[in-house]
């Protein structure tokens, strides 16, 4: 089971109604047979634009996020029941990337002058014909 | 004088194997005395360690310092590196504010790589996690958030660094 974000944008509420939304979307996970690693409260703030959902446009939102494990084939299942819920304004789920992404910078190599450059040295190896020939192909259609 | 000050290197040259014979014929000092009982330290001795040498000869008014063969270049240059990683930044999407440094206030567009001088990789990844934010409803897509205006900038988007990014 790979692991998961969901991050949740509840419409604005009373406490007690937040706790029964949250209560309701981990049981969503539990229903398909996902875990929960960890449930963080991102704060109630005005929403960066107007979003219209189930009828009603909102300006306001509070942004939860759960960390989960599920099974790969129950995704689109939970997000489609997320969808249906009145009290969720947008649910998002996104894999969770590794933390030191790129091993090198290169940087340095890219600043190169082209023929230095690796990528260029790829695109150089490339039959130069059928390019072209593709090209005036292409032309030849757009501009009789 | 300056026949003196010469003999120690000679002395280095016939006692320790390390020295890089070339260098010391290229500098011109192969026609000191051969007979050996010319041969006499002048300083103190070299110390030595599995190869690699430590000491340096004191030689009448200079100091010999002393070639190492298989030695890093020591006046070889630093790589350069873009901004997120040399600190080793980890760019994420509810991060808005780091985001939002790569947006323009002017048409809340994103800069393109030759402006914010970051790698390809690192451009790919900020484009990519801008664009996520802006779906999952973080932040905002038309505009930069007023509330970012004054955060310090990490590049002068009127004075390139580059012509184009390619
Ligand atoms: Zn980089």
């Amino acid at each position: 089971m790979p692991s998961y974000e969901l991050a949740v944008i509840l419409r604005k509420m009373s406490r007690p109604e937040l706790v029964t939304t949250l209560k309701r979307t981990g049981q969503a996970i539990f229903e398909k047979g996902g875990i929960i690693r960890k449930i963080e409260n991102l704060g109630t703030r005005e929403l960066p634009y107007r979003m219209r959902v189930h009828n009603h446009s909102h300006t306001e939102g509070s942004y939860f996020l759960f960390k989960f494990d599920a099974p790969t084939n129950t995704l689109t299942n939970l997000h489609d029941s997320f969808l249906r819920d009145i009290d969720i304004l947008r649910p998002s789920i996104s894999k969770v990337e590794p933390v030191n992404f790129p091993e090198e910078c290169t940087l340095e190599e890219e600043l190169q002058p082209p023929a230095y450059r690796k990528s260029v040295e790829v695109l150089l190896k490339q039959d130069r014909k059928k390019i072209f020939k593709k090209g005036y192909k292409n032309l030849s259609n757009e501009y009789i | 004088m300056f026949y003196n000050s010469l003999r120690p290197i000679t002395y280095i040259f016939r006692e320790c194997r390390f020295i890089n014979r070339r260098t010391l014929i290229g500098m011109k000092f192969s026609s000191v005395a051969e007979s050996e009982r010319d041969y006499e330290a002048v300083g103190e001795k070299i110390s030595s360690s599995d190869d690699m040498v430590v000491g340096h000869l004191s030689v009448g008014m200079g100091v010999w310092m002393i070639p190492v063969r298989d030695m890093k270049n020591p006046y070889e240059k630093e790589k350069i590196k873009c901004i997120l990683c040399k600190y080793g930044i980890h760019v994420d999407y509810k991060n808005i504010r780091l985001l939002s440094q790569f947006v323009s206030p002017y048409t809340g567009r994103i800069y393109d790589k030759h402006i914010t001088g970051l790698c390809d990789a690192q451009q790919k990844k900020v484009k990519q996690e801008i664009l996520k934010a802006q779906n999952f409803g973080f932040m905002p897509t038309i505009t930069k958030e007023v509330k970012f205006f004054k955060d310090p900038k990490l590049f002068d988007p009127f004075n390139p660094k580059r012509p184009h990014p390619h």
